[in-house]
């Protein structure tokens, strides 16, 4: 599901996390599914995708564990990272998390 | 290293081989390295044959006498069903642990649940430390050439050193 043609370089999602917050028109620069997959390998996947990001960049990450709500905002408080956004739909969550 | 400063330190010692007790220390010490803390895993006793190449862990009905057996197909009130399979029976009919490790294998890949062998990699690639009980080797036959890379052989003392400066200790 990712789509390469929104890959961002990282000076690109640098210039554009200069300004403060998350902006609407931003895109994530990696994509990542997590559908299916149990504790805890959507938090396995997220470190992963995480590490190959360059700070400021943008992750989206879709999954169908309901644990994996708490568990990414406890990854991300003990990361660091930023969780920009969440929502929840059809099943799915989706989570925008911002590299720091 | 994490957002509260230095990197918190788990240390798990890991001294039961079936499937089913295989996964705590795996998952808990790759998913600790995920979060950014320092780990260790001190393998020993049972638990020293989760280092070996050739994963052979089995669960055994027999000594988790409250295992519910699940079915990996059908509907999901069959699938979740607990069957009442008396444990004389599964503790003593030949071939049951195999029946029982098949089943269970199936059931943890249709929910989307790693594999061992799939999470003690990510230990590995995340630079878990994972220490083989030397004691237990020379009481078992094992060589170091058995277990997986990157197994570090130590002993007590090793672990210790190790967990002396933990935020997490468990004996699993």
């Amino acid at each position: 599901m990712t789509d390469s043609t929104s890959v961002k370089t990282a000076e690109e999602a640098a210039a554009a996390t200069s300004e403060a917050g998350a902006q609407p028109s931003e895109q994530p620069a990696l994509e990542l599914d997590c559908r299916g997959l149990a504790c805890p390998l959507p938090i396995l996947k997220t470190k992963k995708a995480m590490d190959g990001l360059a700070v400021g960049q943008l992750l989206k990450m879709v999954a169908t564990d309901p644990g994996s709500v708490p568990d990414v905002a406890a990854f991300s408080r003990r990361t660091g990272h930023e969780v920009v956004s969440q929502s929840e739909g059809g099943g799915e969550f989706v989570f925008v998390i911002r590299k720091v | 290293m994490s957002g509260n400063g230095n990197p918190k330190r788990l240390a798990l010692i890991a001294s039961k081989g079936t499937l089913d007790w295989a996964y705590p220390p795996f998952i808990l010490a790759s998913t600790g390295a995920a979060l950014e803390m320092d780990v260790a895993v001190f393998f020993t006793f049972y638990g020293l044959p989760l280092l070996m190449k050739d994963l052979k862990a089995k669960v055994s009905p027999h000594s988790n006498p409250a295992m519910p057996m699940k079915m990996p197909f059908g509907p999901p009130g069959f699938q979740n069903f607990s069957w009442p399979i008396p444990n004389v029976l599964s503790g003593n009919v030949p071939g049951f642990e195999t029946f029982a490790t098949k089943m269970m294998k199936k059931t943890f890949a249709k929910k989307g649940v790693a594999t061992i062998e799939q999470l003690r990699e990510a230990c590995v690639e995340s630079g878990v430390r994972l220490i083989g009980c030397q004691m237990t080797m020379d009481v078992f036959g094992f060589k170091a050439e058995d277990f997986i890379e990157g197994t570090e052989i130590g002993g007590a003392a090793t672990f210790l050193e190790f967990a002396a400066d933990a935020d997490v200790s468990l004996f699993i």
